[in-house]
């Protein structure tokens, strides 16, 4: 099936909560901008400390993925850098979503990189993590590849994710992931 | 030597690197760019480590950061660990909020990488 930005953007925003939408290019002043959102959000919710910081962290990491890694759009918009993030509650879960085109050649690679670290278990993850830190020279598009592992060690959680095909040269990524339980 | 005297910003710590020993560096650091804002503060530790005093006493207290930051954080505490092999006494304070599990263990992860002394300080919110 034709993948549809539109009906993609009404699928992940149906049925919740909506704290923080973000839908276009994504800039440096964007990123800011939605840092200083979030920070404001958190200070009006009644979140424990770890829950609180938990959301600024994985929130904040995610939208700078988008800023570094994500394309223009392939469609007639030519929109740049597009990306999207929806900050949500959902039966008293705080999730976060992103989507952003990316190219096919990345999507493999990717794809193997997700699956690989949702099958190891939370010590695995915490070693690699380190290994990591300590051995990887850091790219000047950002960690060197730790923030999806630092994900996963802050939330605990497995990642959500799907690649949906939009031509031979693109596919549209989806990512989501369970930053915690409100309340906790 | 030069001290280096930067205030935070809402992406980037406040850092206060004086010649006597004593190195802080408080805030938040999310910057997009992190090698850019780290870079300087390596530097700084490079020439420091040429005549070190006795004891340099490094004051990290981070509210949050982000991956990138975290490689270049591993950089300035390699640094001082070059500073600590040569046989001075170098102590990292890691400073972490009541509660916040996740930055107690991100010191805790330095720690078991780097081969110099941490204190783990708890403080309240």
């Amino acid at each position: 099936m034709e993948f549809v930005l539109e009906d993609w953007l009404n699928i992940i925003r149906k049925d919740q909560k909506e704290l923080l939408f973000f839908s276009g290019t994504i800039t440096s002043d964007v990123v800011t901008e939605y840092i200083e959102k979030i920070e404001s959000l958190s200070q009006k919710m009644t979140l424990s400390r770890t829950i609180e910081k938990r959301m600024m962290h994985v929130t904040i990491e995610s939208i700078q993925n988008l800023y570094h890694h994500s394309c223009n759009e392939p469609s007639d918009k030519k929109m740049k850098k597009f990306g999207v993030f929806l900050l949500s509650i959902k039966e008293n879960n705080l999730f976060l979503t992103t989507g952003n085109y990316l190219k096919q050649d990345s999507v493999l690679f990717l794809k193997n990189r997700l699956e690989q670290l949702n099958s190891l278990e939370l010590e695995e993850i915490k070693k690699i993590y380190k290994i990591i830190l300590n051995g990887t020279q850091l790219s000047n598009k950002g960690g060197g590849g730790l923030g999806m592992i630092d994900i996963i060690k802050k939330t605990k959680q497995k990642l959500s994710f799907h690649f949906y095909p939009i031509n031979d040269r693109y596919s549209f990524y989806e990512f989501k992931v369970k930053i915690g339980e409100l309340g906790q | 030597m030069k001290e280096i005297k930067i205030d935070g910003t809402a992406k980037t710590p406040s850092v206060h690197f004086i010649d006597d020993g004593q190195l802080h560096l408080k805030g938040r650091s999310i910057p997009e760019n992190s090698i850019e804002f780290y870079k300087p503060l390596v530097d700084w530790l490079d020439e420091y480590g040429n005549g070190p005093q006795a004891k340099t006493e490094v004051h990290v207290q981070l509210e949050y950061f982000n991956t990138s930051s975290s490689k270049c954080i591993l950089d300035l505490f390699k640094k001082l660990e070059s500073i600590s092999k040569q046989g001075h006494d170098v102590i990292i304070k890691w400073y972490y909020e009541e509660d916040d599990e996740d930055m107690l263990e991100a010191g805790e992860d330095y720690q078991s990488i780097i081969s110099v002394p941490f204190e783990m300080i708890e403080t309240e919110v």
